[in-house]
């Protein structure tokens, strides 16, 4: 329409525009030559001759094409609009403050930086209820810190301190940040881009260090792997988290890593690259250090912020169905930040991590760590004498242990005659530590105090001891929970218990993450609507409002009605001379539902009945309903890295 | 109106321009109406706007601020704003000039032309400056430079009042020596160089001058002009595949910004309804908040010192 008239009205059509559009584009207003300076120096006859070149007016092109003016007024403005290009206005966003454009730099929108589709997909799991996101901002609970300000700090602060000791070597705060910038730099030249998911199986090592600062750094999605786990476990997993990258240990023994990952790459669509922890790498994969070394220094442009995911763990799963969890810079970080005071670690502390780097405790020691700039003392493979020597010769003043890790030392004779006078604090994690092991590694450490920490994948630390409290508590108990969580034990029916009362453990804080990534079913059962996360741990506050884990929910054998947990049970029946250790786990019974089958992993050289199991709980006075009815000995309990037994792993014979 | 009969034409421009200068142009001049009229394309000529014209008084305003430079460029698009002023001045002449000598002036237009669309402007104010002297065509797309004032914007009155034209000026001060040598060393001078459209080329001679100024209008108004994106936005809108898209392409924050625009233009709600205030005792139930009380207050007041 033009001048209120109709296109039937002034004659035109869709063909005209065509025949014309060019042309009355190109030769009016909108493409100006002048040749010359003839307006100004009212060089008359060059004024004339150039008249067409400086854009004809509406009036002037119909004349020439023999169009009316509304036509060429039409067609004109038409084209206009067709050619407008509305997205270049952008252009101005890079401009001005001491930025030009420049032809040759300009990247157009439409070509920069995007998530990939599997990337969106991933940050749909951090789906937080906008209540709980809204009070964990205002509390400051969360904030904009990444693991990147967190190693700037340390590096422009302190940058020769060592910030980790491993493998005969020692890496400096300056350094490790160097090196992990420059392998930033190269993944991103790979083609890994941000929010991407970059799995890892190495064992606890500055390279996996470097690794985890480096994927932060370029804003990937660090996907640890367990270092036990083979094709038949990884596969599944790279593919929920749809990898596109895999960095793994050179080829042992008994393991040839690099090769299994490259034979994944045909199966898993997403996974483009092999990266192996070694100089030489194989064909098909590319070498660590050398993408290490041949990075740039550049800084990277486009940087997670806080709100960006971080880390994509599976649980651990004392089931054998692992959930997929996605943590986030804020509510990975809140924890160590609001946990840290408990710990009281400062920059000029030593702290050896027992937990593996690929488990979400692992990870959370790490941050611990960098958060107050000290070292990282590195135990690369766990064995009790590894152990011992490790804070013999490193003397580390600060430790995180699991119940297992002690128990082993225990049990072969180690912690009694080990030098652990460095140790200030030491931290027992990953499952429930029966008291004994708690009071041993206690007595082991003339200058330290043991604390108890329970945490999950979930959430990281949820509770914890006070290390300036009593014995018994921190031997006994998990103490109260992390500043600002809350914890809760309910019943069947959802009422909360009363102290002294076993119940199912709820807990909520900032660090819980929002849900399972694809993961419906979960979903549904471990969240509740106003943001208590089922933990499926059965726990009970003492009326000194203390807390102590008693079981798994999970765990729980329904026989006829009567629920039995089995956890003390199990505490009796590893006492058993024969037994090296114990689990029980419900066999399906078409009468009472389910019974209680043991499953024991023996002493070497032992034997055991099940009339013997029985009569050792008789001994110690545990009631008859709750003996297990069916025994069976395994060669290799089924554990998990952080030492839990798996129980939806084990079956009757 | 009453014509004055003994108006000299000389005293008439002198009193004029400084009317202007003392308003806050920069530079004005007058313009050979002549010239403008054989120059102007058909259709945007002063004879077709307004056929009785005798002369034309252009004036410059100052643009930006030095400091304006060193902003972000979608801050420094705020500061076109500037040119409201040189029509205020222009508004004001053309008062002046009926009001002193009797002769009809008006205003001139300086926006587009309506039934042309929004890039025609019903006259070239840059020609009618070229002409009175105050600008020359730079190679930056034409825009008019002056070598004392540099970037101005400029507005025009027209009046009945013949008045001696100015020349048009001797020199241009378009291309600098600087931006010859850079021309000289890459083909372009910085204002083709860092052109954000890469609309402008052209050609400089061998005495520096400029020889050819190439203009590519279409793709610097994608630059300028966002009216165009509206329609744009909402036909991209009506065509999006899902919701997601639709509310992206009509709520996000730089689509939401041509909305405001358009809101500031028709005189929307922008930043308060006053419907809290419509209810506030305060606001309207004080003493002095009531036009009727305060004013029979006032006049109490009065009769009372009476």
């Amino acid at each position: 329409m033009t001048r209120g008239l109709k296109r039937s009205q002034i004659g035109m059509s869709e063909e005209m525009i065509q025949t014309y559009g060019e042309s009355v584009f190109e030769m009016s207003h909108n493409i100006q030559v002048r040749r010359g300076d003839a307006v100004r120096e009212l060089d008359w006859e060059q004024i004339e001759a150039t008249r067409a070149d400086r854009g004809m007016s509406d009036a002037e092109l119909a004349r020439q094409f023999g169009l009316t003016q509304d036509q060429v007024t039409y067609i004109r403005t038409i084209m206009e609009r067709r050619k407008f290009k509305r997205h270049n206005y952008h252009r101005l966003y890079d401009l001005g403050g001491g930025r030009r454009f420049r032809s040759d730099r300009f990247i157009p929108h439409a070509e920069r930086f995007e998530f990939r589709a599997e990337a969106i997909e991933l940050r749909k799991s951090l789906d937080f209820d906008p209540r709980i996101a809204s009070k964990h901002l205002r509390l400051g609970n969360w904030n904009g810190d990444t693991v990147t300000d967190w190693l700037d700090k340390w590096s422009n602060e302190t940058p020769d301190a060592i910030a980790a000791i491993g493998g005969g070597e020692e890496i400096t705060f300056a350094q490790i940040r160097e090196n992990a910038l420059r392998l930033a730099n190269s993944l991103l030249e790979l083609g890994i881009r941000k929010g991407d998911v970059v799995a890892i199986q190495l064992p606890n090592q500055i390279e996996f260090m470097t690794v985890y600062f480096a994927v932060c750094m370029m804003g990937g999605v660090l996907s640890t792997m367990h270092m036990p786990y083979r094709a038949g476990e990884m596969e599944p997993l790279l593919k929920h988290g749809s990898a596109r990258a895999v960095i793994c240990a050179p080829a042992a023994d008994s393991y040839d890593a690099a090769a299994a990952m490259l034979d994944m790459c045909t199966r898993v669509k997403t996974l483009e690259h092999v990266i192996v922890a070694s100089g030489s790498a194989p064909d098909g994969t590319l070498s660590l250090p050398r993408l290490i070394e041949e990075g740039t220094k550049d800084q990277i442009e486009n940087p997670p912020v806080a709100s960006d995911p971080v880390i994509l763990c599976f649980t651990s799963g004392t089931s054998s169905a692992p959930k997929a969890v996605v943590h986030n810079y804020q509510t990975m970080l809140a924890n160590n930040r609001i946990a840290e005071p408990i710990y009281n670690m400062t920059r000029d502390d030593i702290v050896l991590g027992g937990p593996p780097f690929t488990h979400a405790f692992g990870i959370c020691v790490l941050n611990l760590t960098l958060m107050v700039g000290a070292a990282s003392l590195l135990m690369p493979a766990f064995t009790p004498p590894t152990l011992i020597e490790l804070i013999e010769t490193s003397k580390p003043t600060v430790m995180f242990v699991a119940p297992a890790h002690v128990a082993a030392c225990l049990k072969a004779g180690l912690l009694d005659n080990g030098n652990l006078s460095s140790v200030r604090i030491a931290t027992i994690s990953g499952s429930a530590c029966p008291p004994e092991i708690a009071y041993a590694l206690e007595n082991a450490m003339p200058n330290g105090s043991v604390g108890q920490m329970w945490g999950m994948t979930e959430c990281f630390m949820g509770l914890h001891t006070p290390f300036d409290g009593p014995a018994d508590i921190r031997c006994e108990s998990l103490g109260v929970s992390t500043p600002t969580f809350e914890a809760r034990m309910i019943d069947d029916k959802g009422s909360v218990v009363a102290d002294g009362e076993e119940g199912a453990l709820e807990i909520r804080g900032c660090s819980i993450i929002a849900g399972y990534f694809n993961n419906d079913e979960a979903n549904r059962t471990a969240f509740t609507g106003d943001g208590w996360f089922r933990t499926g741990d059965l726990a009970c506050r003492d009326t000194d409002g203390l807390l102590r884990i008693t079981g798994r929910e999970k765990d729980l054998i329904n026989r006829g009605g009567i629920k039995i947990n089995p956890t003390d049970i199990e505490a009796v029946i590893d006492n058993h001379p024969a037994v090296l250790m114990s689990a029980i786990a419900p066999v399906p019974d078409d009468v009472l539902g389910e019974r209680a089958c043991v499953y024991i992993q023996l002493q070497p050289d032992a034997s055991v009945t099940l009339e013997e199991i029985c009569n050792w709980l008789r001994k110690n006075h545990v009631a008859k309903m709750k003996w297990p009815e069916r025994l069976e000995i395994v060669g290799q309990m089924p554990m998990t890295p952080t030492r839990k037994i798996i129980k939806g792993a084990l079956a009757p014979g | 109106m009453t014509v004055k009969s003994d108006i000299d034409p000389q005293e008439a421009k002198k009193a004029i321009l400084e009317y202007c200068l003392k308003k806050g142009a920069l530079i004005a001049g007058v313009a050979d109406i002549n010239a403008v009229n054989r120059i102007a394309p058909e259709g945007h000529r002063p004879s077709d706007l307004w056929p009785r014209a005798k002369s034309i008084i252009s004036l410059g305003v100052g643009g930006q601020t030095q400091g304006a430079w060193a902003v972000p460029a979608k801050a420094l698009g705020y500061f076109g704003s500037t040119e409201v002023r040189a029509y205020t001045v222009a508004y004001g002449a053309a008062f002046y000039i009926e009001n002193k000598f009797g002769k009809r002036a008006i205003y001139c237009p300086p926006d587009m032309d309506t039934e042309a669309g929004p890039r025609v402007p019903f006259q070239s104010l840059k020609l009618h400056a070229e002409i009175a002297g105050i600008g020359a065509r730079s190679l930056a797309g034409d825009i008019l430079l002056h070598p004392e004032f540099g970037y101005m914007y400029f507005a025009s009155v027209f009046t009945e009042l013949e008045l001696p034209p100015d020349q048009p000026m001797k020199e241009n001060p378009c291309p600098t020596t600087s931006c010859v040598d850079l021309f000289r060393r890459s083909g372009q001078t910085p204002c083709m160089k860092f052109c954000p459209v890469q609309c402008l080329s052209g050609d400089i001679d061998e005495d520096g001058n400029q020889a050819e100024m190439r203009y590519d209008m279409a793709s610097c108004a994608e630059m300028t002009q966002q009216f165009e994106a509206v329609p744009g936005v909402l036909a991209d809108a009506i065509r999006a595949e899902d919701q997601e898209e639709r509310e992206d392409l009509l709520f996000d924050a730089e689509n939401k910004i041509l909305w405001y625009k358009m809101s500031v233009g028709s005189g929307g709600l922008l930043g308060q309804c006053f419907e809290c205030m419509r209810v506030c005792p305060i606001a309207n139930q004080s003493p002095q908040a009531d036009p009727i009380r305060r004013y029979e207050t006032r006049m109490a007041a009065k009769a009372e010192v009476e």
